[in-house]
């Protein structure tokens, strides 16, 4: 295959990166992702769906970091998206990484969850499914055309819990607050994890893009804060490799919010790298080295940051 | 989008009894009806924080639509329901199952059973799949959405 496009603002990005390796990202983008996907527990018991594919002529390996989750080793057909297992609601088609954020935020039956981006709605079903359909899920997201494919995909998942909302996610941590027992904040980001689904995000990356986006990020991350109660956990995550948008965001709420304690959470199975202390002249929290990130060639999969937060008790 | 009230649901039940043998409905489920007849359900806790948000695009779960030839379950209602549906319920074999998926149309006398009403629940072993509107032409039609057939190979 050939190398993929890299605008000029990406280059220089990767080589100010101390951890990172430019030729195996530029690989890693024209490998594409390995098929994985969720059972939906909430319809039939896993062993039942396992059953059920293998009948089909599947053959599936159990993913090591996330509940319920699976590599395709061989499907009925190309695409598992247009199977019968799909179209009803069995299984859900998500990235390898992507399932690992609702991991590290662990919702529980009974909960109030706030999902402040949620659509197309890969997580808010994760969510729903961890939640046993008890309690409460409010999945927002801000764009009404992202809107319609999140409330087919939890019908299609048999999301009783849910409340869909269409707001700016702002809105949960004014008028909201101190609301939710667990809150995902997994927020619009320059994609620099994920290149091998579009390259269009490599070849059109400018900083500007990452200058505007990280002010959003952390006003996101505020309003989630903000929306959870006393005690709560909020888990931030993106899919680029920006320092900016990860390190620098999760630095600016310690900074803002002195309550705020980042937890340690090491998903299994996977190869993690620890977050940069210091990056252009600027100094992180040390806090910000418990969160982890991957870039997209360490496990073959996307690229992702995630930190895990809980809110202090007493103010 | 209104909540049915005990006697609005115990009417519910009673369609949903002589179409399906359905005895009773989850006592910690909301259910209110839209647009179009179609009823929705959620669980008390996610409609109790629907009433404190100013506006919400969509609460619960879809599960069954009342048309003037009678009440017939979605996908995913055929799913909640499930084994507790007793009457109108067709066993589909392996084939029969993929040519539903397509939306095609199965004849009535290829089925298990000879349907009571005018709408059939199907499934394969644990698997249900839905509702199919029985017509005089002796067919049972998929009341899948276009969007979740299966695509012809």
């Amino acid at each position: 295959m050939s190398r993929p496009p890299l605008s000029e603002d990406l280059l220089r990005l990767l080589r100010e990166l101390p951890d990172m390796d430019e030729e195996l990202y530029i690989e890693s983008m024209t490998r594409p992702l390995p098929e994985t996907f969720r059972v939906n527990t909430l319809k039939l018991p896993e062993e039942t769906i396992i059953g059920f594919l293998a009948e089909r002529g599947w053959e599936v390996e159990r993913l090591p970091w996330a509940r319920h989750g699976y590599r395709v080793v061989r499907c009925e057909r190309e695409d598992p998206g247009a199977t019968l297992p799909h179209l009803l609601g069995l299984i859900y088609i998500q990235g390898p990484m992507s399932m690992v954020p609702v991991e590290a935020l662990d919702p529980r039956p009974g909960e109030k969850v706030l999902d402040l981006c949620a659509a197309p709605g890969s997580k808010s079903t994760q969510i729903a499914q961890l939640m046993e359909n008890k309690g409460v899920l409010v999945a927002n997201d801000a764009s009404s055309e992202r809107i319609k494919p999140l409330i087919s995909n939890l019908q299609r998942w048999g999301a009783m819990n849910c409340v869909v909302t269409l707001k700016d996610g702002r809105y949960f941590g004014k008028r909201m607050r101190e609301t939710f027992d667990r809150v995902l904040c997994d927020v619009p980001c320059s994609s620099l994890g994920i290149v091998m689904k579009d390259w269009a995000a490599a070849r059109d990356y400018s900083s500007g893009m990452t200058e505007r986006v990280r002010a959003l990020q952390l006003s996101l991350l505020l309003s989630a804060y903000d929306a959870s109660v006393p005690g709560g956990r909020i888990v931030y995550s993106t899919c680029t490799i920006h320092p900016l948008e990860n390190e620098w965001v999760v630095t600016e709420l310690l900074r803002r919010r002195d309550d705020a304690m980042v937890l340690r959470f090491e998903p299994e199975g996977l190869r993690t790298r620890r977050p940069l202390e210091e990056w252009r002249g600027m100094r992180f929290d040390p806090e910000v080295t418990k969160c982890f990130k991957c870039y997209p060639y360490d496990n073959a999969a996307e690229g992702f940051f995630v930190a895990l937060i809980r809110k202090g008790e007493g103010r | 989008m209104r909540v049915l009230d005990r006697s609005e649901r115990k009417a519910l039940l009673e369609e949903l009894e002589k179409a399906f043998g359905l005895e009773e409905l989850p006592q910690d489920l909301v259910f209110f009806e839209g647009s179009e007849g179609k009823v929705r359900a959620s669980t008390r806790e996610a409609y109790e924080m629907a009433q404190r948000i100013a506006r919400v695009e969509s609460l619960g779960l879809y599960v069954l639509k009342r048309t003037k030839f009678g009440t017939y379950l979605s996908v995913e209602g055929s799913q909640l329901f499930g084994e507790k549906l007793r009457r109108n319920v067709v066993e589909l074999t392996a084939e029969q199952l993929e040519r539903w998926a397509s939306g095609e149309p199965l004849d009535v006398s290829e089925l298990s059973l000879r349907p009571e009403g005018d709408f059939v629940v199907v499934r394969y072993g644990p698997v249900f799949a839905g509702s199919g509107k029985v017509s005089r032409d002796g067919k049972v039609h998929p009341q899948i959405p276009k969007e979740r057939r299966v695509p012809v190979e």
